[in-house]
């Protein structure tokens, strides 16, 4: 594959612009698919902004306020721009993926459902888009429709497609299963879910940063992420809302700054994306998130993602070597999120044994409890691979894995 | 203490209660039956104490909690709630400041919180049976 021009796609290359790996040499880092590390522009980016441009935003006659307002919109434009979004107004800025799916679940879908309605969900969803729905569909006396998975840890599309009827309001379903690492057709399920004129929420928190996604080719009706995933900060989302639904947006919170006149009996607000963003803004983040996505389109992201699919499937081919370890999940269609078990040690003393050769992988449920329970499993060793892992990391996991095999054996 | 030294330890003291839990098993009609259940690890143990005063334990859990329920267990067995409660607050105490800890093996299973982030593993049945004990007796 010719690569673009002036991108980065060289594990090493890209690592080196990761200060964290500098501080920490040694460190085997494995758990993008919770966190990423932060770029040294993105530090750089809102180091500055704190040291040199601290003001808040929209209100304030000065040039501090009004250069802060223009960094936080150009967040905005560069979020939509990323996305593919018509405009910037179909960006509103939350704290998280989590925050992003309540606010569609209690502000756009919740105020117009009637009861009898279903909302159709996937077993592989992360409890933040599990949960939301699940408690608005006990709320207003819904039914939560729970697409299964077969064997491969895929979704079983005839069975999801006859979930989807007329009385669906909203498809809720990740991009990249959080624990199994599967890719889900997303394309396939909008159409699916449109022909029925159900919404459809797509979670992109996993495939944000590599996979390119253009909210207008996928006619998406709602999209969801977080800047910490993107290399970005903490404390940032995004939502996205097709135009189509901005008339329907209500106010999540109720502040400052939403208002388009109040009166002691009455409060006019102003329209989506500015009515979910009451109270003073987390500026830096957005402005952090807007270098985060400056950097990622430094990236080769079409041969990052080859590397990762080989990466992968050396580290799954590797892993199945290792005597009494089970691979869950085998998705066709997988993305650089692997986990699995091993007979006779629980995944968090695999963790504190891997951690001992500074290798840091998350140990748990991944947010993922139904998932667990039908897999009949407690918890999960999982390793996701992210631009700067190559394959030594894999190398370095599989040996302190069997090390750690002998030693406990 | 090296963390190849903790590691050994942990191999040689911890590993075989992971391995043979004492009273591993679930008995009928137990006089007490405490829950100890950590929601973000999911690591989940149901503890029973019988009118023999024997205390039993059955559940899903990391070596580091499971061996530590255990190692509780042997120890407790024949106390009293308020004897239980004093004995539970004295470890997790000792283990929260740093104090020595005389019986071997329980300073062994103190000497793990070196392990990042396992300290809720070392404490889950200690604080339940503390937890459970002080309610009943309010």
């Amino acid at each position: 594959m010719v690569q673009q021009r002036g991108l980065l796609s060289d594990p090493e290359v890209i690592k080196n612009q990761f200060p964290i790996f500098s501080k920490h040499p040694k460190l085997v880092y494995l758990d993008n698919a919770a966190t990423t590390q932060r770029s040294q522009s993105v530090i750089d980016r809102i180091s500055n902004f704190h040291q040199q441009e601290n003001a808040s935003i929209r209100r304030g006659a000065y040039r501090l306020a009004s250069q802060a307002t223009q960094g936080f919109e150009a967040g905005r434009a560069a979020i939509a721009n990323f996305f593919g979004a018509s405009s910037s107004e179909c960006i509103a800025f939350t704290s998280g993926t989590t925050e992003s799916i309540n606010i569609v679940a209690r502000s756009i879908i919740g105020p117009k459902v009637k009861e009898g309605s279903n909302i159709v969900v996937t077993l592989m969803e992360h409890h933040a888009n599990f949960i939301p729905w699940q408690v608005l569909c006990q709320e207003k006396s819904l039914e939560l429709r729970v697409a299964p998975l077969n064997d491969r840890g895929e979704l079983d599309m005839n069975k999801f497609e006859e979930l989807i009827d007329y009385r669906t309001v909203v498809v809720a379903v990740t991009h990249i299963s959080n624990t199994l690492g599967t890719i889900n057709p997303i394309s396939e399920i909008i159409q699916l879910a449109h022909r029925q004129r159900a919404s459809v929420l797509i979670d992109v928190a996993q495939s944000a940063t590599l996979y390119p996604i253009n909210v207008q080719e996928l006619d998406c009706d709602f999209l969801v992420c977080s800047a910490h995933k993107m290399f970005g900060p903490f404390g940032v989302g995004i939502l996205y809302v097709n135009p189509r639904h901005h008339q329907s947006v209500q106010p999540y919170n109720y502040g400052g700054g939403i208002i388009h006149s109040v009166t002691v009996n009455k409060t006019d607000f102003l329209p989506y994306p500015r009515n979910l963003e009451a109270g003073t803004p987390n500026v830096a983040g957005v402005i952090g998130i807007a270098e985060a996505i400056r950097f990622i389109q430094t990236l080769d992201r079409k041969k990052i993602n080859q590397q990762l699919h080989e990466l992968t499937a050396y580290a799954r081919q590797q892993l199945a070597e290792i005597e009494g370890l089970s691979l869950v999940g085998n998705p066709n269609n997988s993305s650089s999120i692997v986990s699995f078990t091993m007979d006779g040690m629980h995944p968090h003393d695999i963790s504190s044994f891997l951690n001992e050769d500074n290798i840091a992988v998350r140990a748990g449920q991944h947010c993922t409890q139904p998932l667990l329970d039908q897999l009949g499993l407690p918890a999960t060793v999982r390793a996701s691979f992210s631009a700067y892992n190559c394959l030594e990391d894999v190398d370095k996991l599989v040996t302190s894995l069997r090390e750690m095999k002998s030693f406990w054996t | 203490m090296t963390r190849d030294e903790i590691k050994q330890l942990f191999k040689e003291k911890i590993v075989p209660h992971q391995r043979e839990p004492y009273h591993f098993q679930l008995v009928e009609n137990p006089d007490y039956e405490v829950p100890a259940y950590n929601p973000f690890c999911g690591d989940k143990y149901t503890i029973q104490f019988t009118n023999e005063q024997q205390a039993y334990f059955q559940g899903i859990g990391c070596a580091i909690s499971k061996a530590s329920t255990s190692l509780l267990l042997q120890r407790i067995e024949g106390m009293s709630g308020a004897e239980i409660i004093a004995y539970c607050q004295q470890f997790l105490q000792a283990l929260e400041e740093d104090q020595p800890i005389q019986d071997e093996e329980l300073a062994v299973l103190a000497s793990l919180k070196y392990f990042d982030g396992r300290m809720d593993c070392i404490t889950l049945p200690w604080k339940a049976l503390q937890d459970y004990f002080t309610e009943l007796a309010e």
